[in-house]
């Protein structure tokens, strides 16, 4: 008898452990789920006459403060509750927010003076004043803050000397009252009040930002202007947002905004097809399997950006631009975004994307030419082929790099790259020795200073390993920024673009990317600015909706 | 006996040292950091060094190591540096899913693969024990993440009320649970099986039949306690590679566990979070075996004694 | 059980190994797998003849396009032939199982005779290093190793082989303690024989069928650590591609309505018959080699 107990003792402790681990799991999962998570996020959607719209997206993963994160999908969020002095309209045109109209600019263009809306009260009760917008622009040059986009801004007085840890205030704001205040800036900088209506300019009221020190933009910590504020936020699950019933622009149409974070794309998609939410992002690679049975609530939209295979102009065989142009002749664009973008997009017919100023309408699409291309090697002292390799591609890009692997090995070029991660393909970059790799440069908004400048200028084309260096060309971008007169302006990037596209062909432009998203018939207004959901225009219709569900 | 337990221990704390010494080593020589992709595509390089000075990167490597050494006996892990939350809250929340799911899957495993070896045992040679037995070999063989992406496909794709991601409501445990558990079900089927058929020869079970024990009875009282022992030393070998399954089946099925948090952040190199999930693993796999050895040694005097009366 | 007498102390190789030739041909189980594993290693290595199709030639018009008498596994997002990209599949699962065992025996023989042979201090060290390595899942350690080293059919062959090591060393450190008692080893001590000697001319010999056995039966589990891998991102370089690279990317193509399972389905197919292949012989060799090594 004395054996069998020994032999039964183990398997009792072991169960007793799992039982153990079991109770501890599901007592944690409880404490972590509760704020506004469950399974079906919102049942109530139009039952009760209110207005929900339940949106699917990726997980942010960092933070919703505008100042230190630089991705789409924090700022889809972040807009809705807090705003900028100036933002971009659904078609890209700028309009007042927080100001009662757009500033004034001195003659030599380096001083602006604005004057703010009475009344504006962010969603704590506190009042907005030029208090506020003085200490957002502080924030962001405190280096302690670790904010990431402030470059868009230092050219305000004393930004650099804040950044240096030189200074604790910024000299370049003078505020004259509550709703007057001017801001003055180094030198004449043409894109200045368009950067301002970006999100990385957001406006945080002063007390409750400082208060919150740390923590602000984490989870559900952010406070601001914006018709919406949240309710709660797990950046893992779901986001809540309701109705801010004291918008200073005017009524707001939803009662309830729900974020619901997929990291799966096919997860999210099937939550779509299941009615779990009401709208969602649509990748190029599942648009033919949706385009068929879906294609009433398929809306496409065209970012400002372009596709494109960045090469280094310091390293061989791609310092020959004639090289550089046989890549571009192997190329069969109208095939690659047929087949492999299925069609969610526009053949390349230069650098410039087709809404920006300054790109060329009357430039045909890349010509497709695998002879001319073999030539142009031979002309290169390559008759044989030749190998480029070296190149990093992320895994978004793969499906795209092994596609052009495909078209330049049949004019014998031996494309190899690697596939890393972001944090490997950034680093390597940066060192500006990166051989080649692909990229979608979108601009902020419709000028070409940012598609332009940040990746070709002399003096930045390295930290993208470009190494472009053209006086000709530079002299042109400086000309540009300093230009107020946008026609103007528009003719000289259209001349710098030339040098990129044709003369030089810096880059491998491939396509402009289009982009879709799903809706129910019911939402209406559904409109994404550049690659930034506007949810703050979203209405719902719930007649349609009550029709919709049956 | 507490000699050997105070040894034990010890041996363990050393162990979860060393990993936690390699796996920092191995992070620290990666390539790339964070800071480039934290701070996008228009950082100038004095960015870029502020970035990593305030971070600390820039310290040599033995004095990190030491400051997060030093961290972690005060029960701090860091600081994540994206979403800029306590290490341990995020270990936390994504332990709880981790264990649910390994837990349950093992749980059910164990049942089925029970279940499975007591009828392919009694009725050994047959077609049913021969079809079991192939279907184990497959079980057993079949990646893990494969079996959920063909799940996936021929059943959440088809029953739109089985879902295919997350672990909150009951139903969604079916798929992935089946997946991480498919291989242990089929091992643990395969040991029961062999170790019920050695059982069965053995003169007490005879006795027990011919007493007129029912055959159901004879095998739930006397043959299964018998082949119980082999079955627990797996459950305490399967400890470590139920959390790597787990880590491609969270990937899989959009779970937030330790697994996914892990290979999620290790591409941004969020290395304070990686550090954090990678000792979190090592901790339970040790405990573990330390559980598993400590219940040999109650057991088996032999081992502890150092097998002196054999 | 079978019976078998006794390996004399130093094996006459040919009579133990005809033996166990002769044990495992009558092991209908093990001779099937042993002609699945060689036909794999005739495509792995006649994979240019055997192919229909060049498996990188991309021919987008055929994208996703399914089953069909030119392509029996259908094409990919490419419109590349999946037949004929697992045939070559078929190659770097095969290389990276073998070497990585390879690497891993030298490794794994080296530490777990030293351990065993020398004793004391050295024994200490290396059982505990065993046991660090044991004490974390395999995949952990060689993902970390894969993101170090970067993506590459050469850094897989390290990642994982290095990461095998410890159960060959537990098997070997085993073996040997054995072995050292034996009578021919202590008079070859005696008579002043070096220990390298000992080591290579009367360990080594005896340690050949444990290391056999583990090489087949780390093969599979090899695959396997490389299928998982390529599935997180971390396997060769594109447009090589291996069987868990081609489940990996498939995942974006399910179709939403699973109608290109081809997709996934074939090359995890190619992956399992590889993997019960290699099991059941190294089942059927463990066996006909050593009967006491059996559970």
């Amino acid at each position: 008898m004395k054996k069998k107990r020994n032999l039964f003792r183990p398997f009792a402790a072991a169960l007793a452990l799992a039982l153990l681990l079991a109770g501890c799991g599901n007592g944690d999962a409880d404490g972590s789920a509760a704020p506004g998570a469950s399974t079906e996020p919102s049942q109530s959607a139009g039952a009760d006459g209110r207005k929900v719209f339940r949106f699917g997206q990726a997980p942010y993963g960092d933070t919703l403060d505008m100042q230190i994160s630089t991705g789409s999908a924090s700022a889809a969020i972040a807009d809705e509750i807090t705003e900028s002095l100036l933002r971009f309209d659904d078609d890209n045109n700028e309009e007042v927010v927080l100001l009662t109209d757009f500033p004034t600019v001195s003659e030599d263009g380096t001083v602006y003076s604005f004057e703010l809306k009475q009344g504006v009260k962010f969603t704590n009760g506190t009042e907005l004043t030029a208090r506020d917008v003085k200490f957002t622009f502080e924030r962001m040059f405190t280096p302690a803050t670790g904010a990431k986009s402030f470059s868009y801004f230092n050219m305000i007085v004393g930004a650099k000397d804040m950044l240096d840890g030189k200074a604790t205030e910024l000299a370049g704001i003078e505020i004259q009252d509550d709703y007057h205040f001017t801001i003055t800036l180094e030198y004449a900088f043409a894109p200045f009040v368009k950067n301002l209506g970006t999100s990385y300019a957001d406006i945080f009221p002063e007390d409750a930002c400082t208060q919150a020190g740390d923590s602000w933009g984490i989870d559900a910590n952010l406070v601001g202007t914006g018709p919406y504020k949240f309710q709660s936020n797990d950046p893992n699950t779901e986001a809540v947002l309701v109705k801010n019933e004291d918008y200073h622009g005017g009524e707001v149409k939803l009662d309830e905004i729900h974020v619901i974070y997929y990291s799966d794309t096919t997860t999210k998609l099937l939550a779509y097809e299941n009615g779990d939410i009401d709208a969602c992002d649509l990748p190029a690679a599942q648009l033919s399997q949706y385009k068929d049975a879906y294609s009433d609530q398929i809306t496409a939209y065209y970012p400002l950006g372009t596709c494109f295979l960045s090469l280094n102009l310091d390293i061989a065989p791609m310092n020959d631009v004639r090289v550089r142009q046989a890549i571009s002749l192997a190329v069969n664009r109208e095939e690659l975004v047929e087949y492999v973008l299925d069609g969610a997009g526009i053949p390349a017919t230069t650098y410039l994307n087709p809404s920006i100023p300054g790109h060329d309408d009357s430039l045909p699409v890349y010509e497709y030419n695998v002879e001319r291309a073999r030539q142009l090697l031979a002309e290169a002292g390559y008759p044989d082929g030749v190998t480029i390799e070296g190149g990093m591609v992320r895994q978004a890009e793969q499906t795209l790099a092994t596609a052009i692997q495909g078209y330049l090995a049949e004019v014998g070029i031996n494309f190899v790259f690697d596939t890393v991660d972001n944090a490997t393909w950034s680093s390597e970059r940066a060192t500006g020795k990166l051989p080649f790799t692909f990229i979608t440069w979108n601009a902020l908004y419709a000028d070409a200073d940012f598609q332009v400048y940040n990746y070709f200028y002399g003096a930045n084309s390295g930290r993208q390993s470009v190494n472009y260096s053209n006086p000709e060309f530079d002299r042109l971008m400086d000309d540009a920024r300093s230009d107020t007169d946008e026609s103007h302006r528009a003719e000289l990037y259209k001349q710098a673009d030339k040098f990129l596209s044709d003369t030089d062909m810096v880059c491998v432009s491939l396509y402009y990317p289009q982009f879709q998203f799903l809706a129910k018939p019911y939402v209406k207004n559904m409109k994404v600015g550049n690659l930034i959901y506007h949810l703050w225009n979203i209405d719902i219709d719930l007649d349609a909706q009550a029709a919709f569900n049956g | 006996m507490k000699r050997y337990l105070v040894k034990r221990v010890l041996l363990a704390l050393g162990i979860l040292f060393s990993i936690s010494l390699i796996t920092f080593f191995i992070l620290h020589i990666m390539p790339g950091d964070a800071v480039a992709l934290m701070l996008g595509d228009t950082a100038d390089p004095n960015t870029l060094e502020t970035v990593r000075h305030n971070l600390g990167m820039d310290k040599p490597f033995p004095q990190q190591y030491l400051e997060w050494i030093m961290g972690v006996f005060t029960g701090d892990l860091g600081t994540s540096y994206f979403q800029r939350k306590p290490v341990a809250d995020l270990l936390l929340s994504a332990f709880s899913y981790t264990a649910k799911l390994a837990v349950v899957s093992y749980i059910i495993a164990l049942a089925v693969g029970l279940v499975v070896g007591v009828v392919s045992a009694l009725n050994r040679g047959a077609i049913l024990d021969r079809g079991l037995m192939t279907l184990t070999v497959v079980g057993i063989s079949a990646p893990s993440f494969w079996i959920a992406i063909l799940l996936q496909i021929f059943i959440g794709l088809r029953f739109k009320a089985i879902p295919i991601s997350g672990l909150e409501a009951p139903i969604d445990y079916l798929l992935p649970c089946i997946s991480l558990g498919l291989r242990y079900a089929a091992s643990i089927a395969r040991i029961t099986r062999t170790s019920m058929l050695e059982v069965m020869g053995q003169d007490f079970i005879r006795t027990a039949r011919a007493k007129g024990l029912s055959p159901l009875r004879t095998v739930l009282v006397h043959m299964l306690r018998n082949a119980l022992i082999p079955i627990i030393t797996v459950i305490g070998a399967d400890i470590g590679t139920l959390f790597a399954g787990s880590m491609l089946t969270e990937s899989v099925f959009n779970i937030n566990g330790v697994g996914k948090l892990l290979v999620d952040n290790i591409t941004k190199r969020d290395i304070p979070v990686v550090q954090g999930c990678v000792i979190c693993v090592a901790i339970i796999c040790v405990v573990v075996y330390l559980i598993v050895d400590l219940l040999y040694a109650v057991v088996d005097p032999n081992i502890r004694l150092g097998g002196e009366e054999a | 059980m079978k019976k078998r007498k006794e390996p004399s102390p130093v094996l006459t190789y040919r009579g133990y190994y005809r033996e166990s030739w002769d044990l495992l041909r009558r092991d209908p189980l093990a001779m099937i797998s042993l002609v699945i594993v060689l036909l794999l290693v005739i495509v792995a290595v006649f994979a240019p003849l055997i192919a229909p199709y060049d498996p990188d030639k991309q021919i987008l018009s055929q994208r996703l396009m399914k089953p069909c008498m030119e392509h029996w596994f259908g094409c990919d997002e490419h419109g590349r032939d999946i037949l004929s990209r697992c045939i070559y599949g078929c190659r770097i699962s095969l290389s990276v199982g073998l070497v990585s065992q390879i690497i891993a025996t030298v490794i794994g023989y080296f530490m777990g005779v030293c351990a065993g042979y020398f004793g004391g201090k050295v024994d200490a060290a290396i059982s505990f290093l065993v046991q660090v390595f044991s004490s974390l899942p395999d995949l952990l350690l060689a993902m970390a190793l894969m993101f170090a080293l970067g993506r590459g059919l050469v850094n897989l062959y390290i990642s994982l082989g290095v990461l095998a090591w410890s159960r060959t060393a537990r098997l070997i450190r085993g073996t040997v303690l054995q072995l050292k008692e034996k009578e021919y080893v202590k008079s070859c001590r005696v008579d002043g024989g070096s220990n390298l000697r000992i080591i290579l001319r009367h360990l080594l010999p005896n340690c050949i069928p444990t290391l056999i056995i583990t090489i087949t039966m780390g093969i599979p589990s090899a695959i396997l650590s490389e299928a998982s891998l390529s599935f997180l991102g971390l396997g060769v370089r594109a447009p090589m591609s291996s069987w868990g690279d081609m489940i990996s990317a498939s995942r974006a193509f399910m179709g939403s309505d699973g109608s290109k399972w081809f997709y996934s389905f074939f090359p995890g197919l190619c992956m399992i018959v590889a993997v019960i292949a290699f099991n059941t012989l190294g089942d059927g060799l463990r066996d006909a080699l050593d009967p006491k090594l059996r559970k």
